[in-house]
């Protein structure tokens, strides 16, 4: 009886200590909902699995993404590894992130590795806390509808095929003003898609193209009542009234004008095209890159950081997910990643790849003239995506004056910078 | 056996059997509906965004915030303009179509009541896709009909002017069965004596309706009236699917920039503040229209 007793015992012990030393590492890994993301996702950790025994990714994704991880970080209850939009500026100064460890990659080594703009919004205080996935541009591309062009009796020029895009703005709002149908004071057909879409990222690139900038990142401000940014709106919108309009704001926005058939052409960037292979597959277009608005300038466009990773500060284990995340980031990975979600790769090794005749390729060859729109203000969306875009939107629609509209822009901008500077420095 | 058990009277087991049944439904009234509201009303006071791992009390500076916030101006202006358009016409139309229904014989009345219901169980996205392609500027099909009549053609929603005034109407449609259905079952309740007696006294139609069945139905109109404010008030989703607020803040409403600010921005301390300010607005004119009530009943 005691002899058994002592076996069992033993027993128990050795299982004990080899279930120990065999147990694997568990690592929770959140990609969003959608069908390309959750494809990639599923092949990488599957492969990573397979050549890491030790560790166990287990994939997770749901709708209202974005809401749920911040609701997540909230509750203290998000996953290890998590694949986020935009920028970890918020996440950074709460400390819910860990920074890139330098056995990882060094800050030089990340800073060569990656296209510039897009490493910004993962960046804060001089640290980096994730990696950019892609570079996310918006609204340096054109897209034409080759039907119209025939209907309206024109030819696309074979230049615009050789130079990935028309020479000149002058050149496009030719044919822009040929595509414009009007009857009766009503726009039937919009030349050129400028409006109602992703508008303020062309107002900014406008500034830009125009010698100005709007950024103050050393006195962490922002600079919208400017002499460029009033040429800007007019710019635009000389584009939307008068005799010579191309489209209106009481025509469909850009992309759902050129979706339904009723714009020749319009603005928009590489997701537009996937965007519409997915939902409109029988759609006949084109993709081309922009030439510059204003003649004499590169260029310049808002580009930024889209979807990264990023490492809880909570995780149990960071080794492992840290080793996930290089990984996940190897060049090929990356390329693999970019062809299957259509996007453009942040790595520039990977984006050098991209070389054909594709929409991702085409606005590939101007991720150079990239420029961030300003991730120290801690909440680049909130800047562009709804103060710019609202204020601008009142100007465009004759709501608002362009000197009431811009100073609207400096006095909601700069609060936004303000209120998001006094916070989480607990 | 209860009372056995534990020597108890039957006044004290009656009670108790009164308060266990009771339970759930406390359970429930507290845990979903009293203390989120609590927790509005507390978060209004504190700097809370879910991006920062911060939650400070920071007393009414929001409030203050509010006070100077152009955004939430134009969206608290624009509810009191959405309110003056939708809730006279439903009640209105309700109404029209209530006595007219209650005018029809059983057979047809049972007939259209549920067509005018339609809208009520439709859904709104559903519903909201349809009407904003009937708006198209271009291709609508009220353009088309204004066109073949010569009538200069209308922006709709894509104009600042008539985008909010287009998107009552979609509420009002969609409202008007659910309260003619309510004033129908008011209309229903009233003893026919009354008519009979009118009939007798040589009243016509609209004295009829002036004098009984307008007064009769009070109670239910007001209630409807309660409804159709508080509906008119958190008006979204025709909102977020035609305009998502634009052209420029135009149609933006309460209950679309409260969204925006809590799930879109983030700022849940800032969109508790807006939620408790068109708490109290929705109370004070709801206690007005009880007073009503009670004034007469």
């Amino acid at each position: 009886m005691k002899k058994s007793m002592i076996l069992l015992l033993v027993m128990a012990l050795i299982f004990t200590f080899t279930a120990g030393v065999m147990a694997k590492t568990t690592l929770t890994y959140w990609t969003q909902a959608a069908g390309p993301y959750v494809k990639f996702a599923e092949k990488a950790v599957k492969e990573f699995n397979a050549s890491n025994p030790d560790i166990e990714v287990k994939l997770e994704t749901f709708s209202e993404y974005r809401t749920k991880v911040y609701t997540a970080f909230a509750t203290k209850t998000e996953a290890d590894v998590i694949e986020l939009y935009g920028s970890v500026a918020s996440f950074a100064k709460g400390g819910t992130i860990l920074p890139v460890p330098e056995s990882v990659m060094s800050k030089e080594e990340i800073e060569a590795t990656y296209i510039p703009a897009a490493l910004k919004s993962k960046e804060y205080d001089g640290v980096y806390y994730g990696f950019p996935e892609e570079l996310n541009m918006e609204s340096p591309g054109l897209l034409v509808n080759v039907d119209l062009f025939k209907k309206a009796g024109l030819e696309i020029p074979s230049e615009w095929d050789k130079n990935n895009g028309p020479a000149s703005w002058q050149e496009l709002m030719d044919y822009a003003h040929k595509l414009t149908v009007i009857e009766d004071e009503v726009m039937k057909q919009a030349g050129l898609g400028v409006i109602n879409g992703q508008e303020s990222a062309m107002f900014l690139s406008l500034i830009w193209q125009l010698g100005g900038d709007f950024r103050d990142p050393e006195n962490n401000v922002v600079h919208f009542t400017t002499p460029e940014a009033e040429k800007a709106v007019q710019f635009m919108l000389d584009l939307i009234e008068g005799p010579d309009r191309v489209h209106s704001t009481r025509f469909s926005g850009r992309m759902d004008a050129f979706r339904e058939g009723t714009a020749a052409m319009t603005i928009g960037a590489p997701w537009y095209a996937a965007t519409y292979d997915l939902e409109a597959p029988g759609l006949n277009y084109k993709y081309y890159n922009l030439p510059p608005f204003i003649a004499g300038s590169d260029p310049y466009f808002n580009g930024e950081g889209g979807w990264g990773y990023m490492v809880s500060a909570r995780t149990k284990n960071p080794e492992a997910a840290w080793k996930f995340v290089k990984f996940l980031m190897e060049k090929d990975r990356q390329i693999e990643w970019a062809k299957t979600v259509g996007a453009v790769s942040s790595r520039k090794d990977a984006a050098e790849v991209f070389n054909g005749n594709d929409p991702i390729s085409i606005a590939t060859k101007i991720a150079k003239y990239a420029k961030e729109p300003g991730a120290y203000t801690l909440d680049t969306g909130q800047l562009v995506w709804s103060i710019v875009r609202t204020n601008l939107r009142g100007i465009l629609n004759n709501e608002l004056t362009i000197e009431q509209g811009l100073k609207n822009m400096d006095a909601d901008g700069n609060k936004m910078i303000k209120r998001n500077y006094s916070r989480g420095d607990n | 056996m209860i009372r056995k058990v534990f020597k108890i009277n039957r006044k004290v087991e009656r009670t108790l059997f009164i308060l266990l049944g009771l339970l759930p439904a406390f359970i429930w009234f507290f845990f979903i509906m009293l203390y989120p509201i609590f927790m509005t009303f507390k978060k209004s006071l504190y700097d809370w965004n879910l991006a920062y791992a911060i939650d400070n009390y920071i007393g009414l500076q929001n409030y203050k915030d509010l006070l100077t916030d152009r955004i939430f101006i134009t969206s608290l202006i624009n509810t009191l303009y959405a309110v003056i358009y939708i809730v006279p016409a439903t009640i209105i139309i309700a109404l029209i179509v209530a006595v007219l229904l209650n005018s029809f014989s059983d057979r047809i009345r049972e007939f259209f009541t549920p067509i005018y219901f339609l809208p009520v169980i439709t859904s709104m996205v559903a519903v909201g896709l349809v009407w904003r392609w009937l708006y198209h500027p271009s291709y609508g099909l009220f353009n088309y009909f204004l066109h073949l009549v010569g009538l200069p053609t209308q922006a709709f929603l894509m104009s600042p002017d008539q985008s909010l005034p287009s998107v009552a109407v979609v509420a009002v449609w969609i409202n008007v069965g659910y309260f003619a259905v309510i004033l129908l079952a008011a209309l229903r309740g009233i003893p026919n004596s009354y008519y009979e007696a009118a009939k007798i006294d040589g009243a016509n139609s609209w004295q009829t309706f002036r004098h009984i069945t307008v007064p009769l139905l009070k109670p239910s109109i007001l209630f409807t009236s309660i409804m159709a404010v508080i509906g008119a008030f958190k008006i979204f989703v025709p909102i977020k699917i035609m305009t998502d607020g634009g052209p420029g803040s135009s149609s933006m409403v309460l209950v679309l920039n409260i969204y925006k600010q809590g799930f879109e921005f983030l700022e849940m301390g800032y969109a508790s503040a807006m939620t408790v300010v068109l708490f109290i607005i929705v109370m004070i004119i709801t206690i007005v229209q009880w007073k009503f009530i009670k004034t007469d009943y």
